[in-house]
């Protein structure tokens, strides 16, 4: 419970605040509204930055590239990985070895170095970022969904429901995916976290939006050169991000403890409920 | 593991070739003249049809030639690797192994205090490290520590004379910090599954050390764990420290594959993938080996 609520605490404010920001903002993200490198007061809580653009406004825009990357791409690989994954474990034969081949290529490749090459192949805007995480991710949704589907289809329900005549879609839709919805949802929200980070490290090496539109990325690299004039501009946008993400962290820790049968404290005594098990990779 | 090298290296060569963006308008500018453009690209063989350029870039690679950079065409891809290398292979070992020993420390106390303070206070501060944002943990160091305080130098790599490590403390600091969070972890987790176990129970009724308890008979229960996630740690770090790199503009790997992607420069991201990628394979086909050395079960199979 209270892990719900610190997850809650880290995420949702500043989910809010990216959600306001597409009905209202204070000011104007790319006008100047005050003198340049004002500190955080009433007018402006998140300071100025060195044009004297409100960087409350900026953050608040910025998000809206970040979030939508990430939630888009996130449901985008889960699907199609799941969708493959459950394909390959279940039906098995030469499309199985194609498909765990190819994820094993894709996450031998350092994730970051990977979106990078695919996002400038892809284009450098925002549809190229969103297609080359969504591809990033692919991997680890596919190996999930195929490992599950092959420890369950020699289970006695499969094959009880095989042999009173089930369809391969009938059982892999009915009976395998609800069993395997668990980790599935909990490797989502891990993701979900990793994927915002992605997109943030990529625009801010110059991908995706660009300036002047804000993004939380492109903010922090502009930020870094002026870290000799003013703090702030360069800590709010790394604040957002990183309470968003240490709060899907957190999210993710709580649910898979409540849902996955191997973590729940009631069958192994001995461990402690925090700290279980290590993240997903 | 090789057969996983070379599909990387033929599907990274493919991929770049196959899609839109073309390289030798990169290399001679939008302002070149349309024969210019055709002889830079002739001279980078850019004409060929693919088979063939990658099947002379596979004869010429295992003859130790990855080619020439099209960015910098005075530089053989493997002597701009090995500069690379020489900047950013230090920094992983380093940042491997301090963040390897310490993090075992760390858990192995959190693990045999379980719910004390630095349990919780490690519980805490170990989410807290794996989910900040590696760049702006850079941002903020270099704000601190460099600006603030001119302790350290913001960025940059004169080289290693003339105290060039001072360069990479921040890096490496920044660095150190989430895989310390990592290591603690993953060690407080394997640990806290065998503290209650027979054998555990039985070294404390030897009268043996409560240190000697912890670290000789339940560390190695996380040995293979450790070893594995030792290997990938450190792969991951050669090619993907790049951010970090960029940060602190360091002239590494990650620096280096930032321009070679940007600049569409085909040599030298293909040799780029099969270093990290190689590295990638060869550790954990090493980690692999270890386990035998590491856990006599495995030894029988």
């Amino acid at each position: 419970m209270t892990r719900l609520i610190l997850a809650a605490f880290l995420i949702i404010p500043g989910l809010a605040l990216v959600i306001l920001g597409i009905f209202w903002i204070p000011y104007s993200p790319t006008t100047v509204t005050d003198s340049p490198f004002s500190p955080p007061s009433l007018s402006h809580p998140f300071g100025t930055d060195w044009f004297g653009r409100d960087v409350l406004s900026r953050v608040m825009v910025g998000g809206r590239a970040s979030w939508a990357v990430a939630t888009f791409s996130i449901g985008a690989s889960s699907l199609l990985g799941t969708a493959l994954g459950l394909g390959a474990g279940y039906f098995g034969g030469i499309l199985e070895t194609i498909l765990l081949q190819i994820s094993n290529g894709i996450l031998a490749f350092p994730s970051i170095l990977l979106a990078l090459v695919l996002a400038v192949v892809l284009g450098r805007g925002l549809t190229g970022v969103t297609l080359a995480l969504t591809l990033f991710n692919l991997p680890y949704f596919l190996r999930l969904a195929h490992a599950g589907t092959l420890s369950l289809k020699r289970q006695d329900f499969i094959l009880a429901s095989i042999s009173a005549g089930a369809g391969p879609f009938h059982v892999l839709l009915r009976h395998i995916l609800p069993n395997l919805a668990s980790p599935l949802l909990v490797q989502a929200t891990f993701a979900l976290g990793t994927t915002l980070l992605a997109e943030a490290s990529l625009s801010y090496l110059g991908l995706g939006l660009q300036p002047p539109n804000p993004s939380w990325g492109r903010m922090l690299w502009e930020a870094q050169s002026w870290l000799g004039q003013s703090f702030w501009p360069a800590f709010f946008p790394g604040l957002v991000l990183f309470s968003a993400v240490l709060g899907l962290n957190i999210l993710g820790d709580l649910l898979r403890d409540l849902l996955d049968p191997r973590f729940r404290p009631i069958l192994s005594p001995s461990r402690p409920p925090q700290g279980a098990g290590h993240k997903a990779e | 593991m090789v057969a996983t090298v070379l599909g990387v290296a033929m599907a990274v060569s493919l991929i770049l070739t196959a899609l839109p963006g073309d390289a030798a308008r990169l290399v001679v500018g939008t302002e070149a003249s349309a024969e210019r453009y055709e002889a830079v690209r002739k001279a980078l063989r850019l004409d060929e049809p693919w088979p063939a350029r990658f099947g002379r870039w596979l004869w010429n690679a295992f003859h130790g030639e990855l080619g020439t950079s099209f960015r910098y065409p005075a530089f053989p891809v493997s002597e701009l690797l090995r500069r690379g290398l020489a900047v950013t292979f230090p920094i992983a070992a380093v940042v491997t192994l301090l963040s390897l020993v310490i993090g075992v420390i760390i858990g192995v106390i959190c693990a045999a205090w379980p719910g004390s303070i630095l349990d919780l206070l490690l519980s805490t501060s170990s989410q807290t490290f794996l989910a900040i944002p590696e760049f702006w943990l850079g941002i903020l160091l270099i704000g601190l520590f460099s600006v603030r305080l001119g302790w350290f130098p913001a960025g940059g790599f004169p080289g290693w004379k003339d105290n060039g490590f001072v360069y990479l403390i921040l890096p490496i600091f920044a660095l150190v910090l989430p895989r310390i969070a990592y290591f603690s972890r993953l060690t407080r987790a394997m640990m806290a599954d065998v503290l209650s176990a027979d054998f555990v129970r039985l070294a404390r009724a030897k009268g043996l050390s409560e240190g000697r308890v912890l670290f000789r008979h339940a560390l190695s229960n996380a040995l293979i764990p450790l070893v594995a996630g030792l290997g990938l740690t450190f792969a991951r770090l050669l090619g993907g420290a790049l951010v970090i790199e960029q940060v602190f503009s360091l002239p590494g790997l990650g620096k280096l594959a930032i321009e070679a992607a940007f600049g569409r420069d085909i040599p030298l991201l293909l040799g780029l993938s099969v270093l990290v990628t190689g590295a990638v394979a060869a550790v954990s086909t090493a980690a692999d080996l270890s386990y035998a050395l590491l856990d006599p079960r495995i030894r029988q199979t």
